[in-house]
């Protein structure tokens, strides 16, 4: 496996296209409800599946090709609720052929951010899908 | 006892005693093997069943993986071989180890990638000479 995740790596490349700070308002993994350091306005990046990894022929020591997938949800308040969406759509395109160091390529799985609505907390949730590939 | 098919290593060198590095990338290879025969019934022949002779042998190879311009050992030995028609020596070895080889010519090569997809390549090779047991 490789020693940066996918999840890691597009949470790090969301913060450097100005979509938040790792650890502040971008998070690696599941959604934290809102709290003490967690805002409302948030990011939450994780991977979650994808299809069987492919081997390639040459036995144990030959690489395999890895198809994994990642959600990238994105939260606001109801009061933001525009600029949740809108940010949801930027993410969607700044993701779609992500150059990620090690791997063969990133493609959104989806034209527009899918909307899950809003919840008992009053905070309205985005989700955009990736596929990401690398072999090794 | 089966094997599964991963372990499966496929070598290529451009001469028979020389060093056979692994091709990369490959996610399928098949190899072939026939015998041309002759009809040698007549009419003297009551069996009712043909009777036939051996003629010559043949066969041949089907590679197909992912592209990868930096195995340059292994895969652009195949490239360039389908460029400047030369033979390459092929180890077909399905558990790893063991196996056959010979010497081949690459009747066709072929490259492609869907744009949301990876790219890939595909060969046909054929025998000339003898298989030799790995």
């Amino acid at each position: 496996m490789p020693a940066t995740t996918p999840d890691s790596l597009i949470a790090t490349s969301l913060a450097t296209g100005g979509y938040g700070t790792v650890d502040t308002d971008i998070f690696v993994g599941e959604e934290i409800p809102v709290s003490t350091g967690v805002p409302g306005a948030a990011v939450f990046v994780e991977c979650y599946g994808g299809p069987a990894p492919t081997p390639y022929l040459g036995g144990a020591s030959a690489a395999d090709y890895w198809v994994k997938y990642v959600q990238v949800l994105v939260r606001t308040p109801a009061s933001t609720k525009a600029t949740g969406r809108t940010k949801a759509r930027d993410i969607n395109a700044h993701l779609q052929k992500l150059a990620l160091t090690g791997y063969v390529q990133c493609i959104v799985l989806q034209s527009e951010p899918i909307r899950l609505g809003l919840g008992d907390d009053e905070h309205y949730r985005w989700t955009v899908n990736v596929r990401t590939e690398l072999k090794e | 006892m089966a094997t599964a098919a991963h372990t499966t290593k496929v070598t290529v060198s451009t001469t028979a005693g020389g060093t056979y590095t692994e091709i990369n990338g490959l996610i399928d290879a098949s190899r072939s093997r026939s015998i041309d025969t002759g009809d040698t019934t007549d009419y003297a022949d009551t069996s009712g069943e043909h009777t036939r002779i051996v003629l010559l042998g043949d066969g041949g190879m089907e590679l197909s993986g992912d592209y990868e311009q930096s195995d340059t050992l292994g895969q652009t030995l195949i490239r360039n071989g389908a460029l400047n028609k030369t033979t390459v020596f092929i180890r077909h070895l399905p558990d790893g180890t063991n196996g056959q080889m010979a010497e081949y010519i690459i009747t066709s090569y072929e490259e492609s990638g869907p744009v949301d997809g990876k790219n890939s390549f595909k060969a046909s090779l054929q025998k000339t000479g003898a298989y030799t047991t790995v």
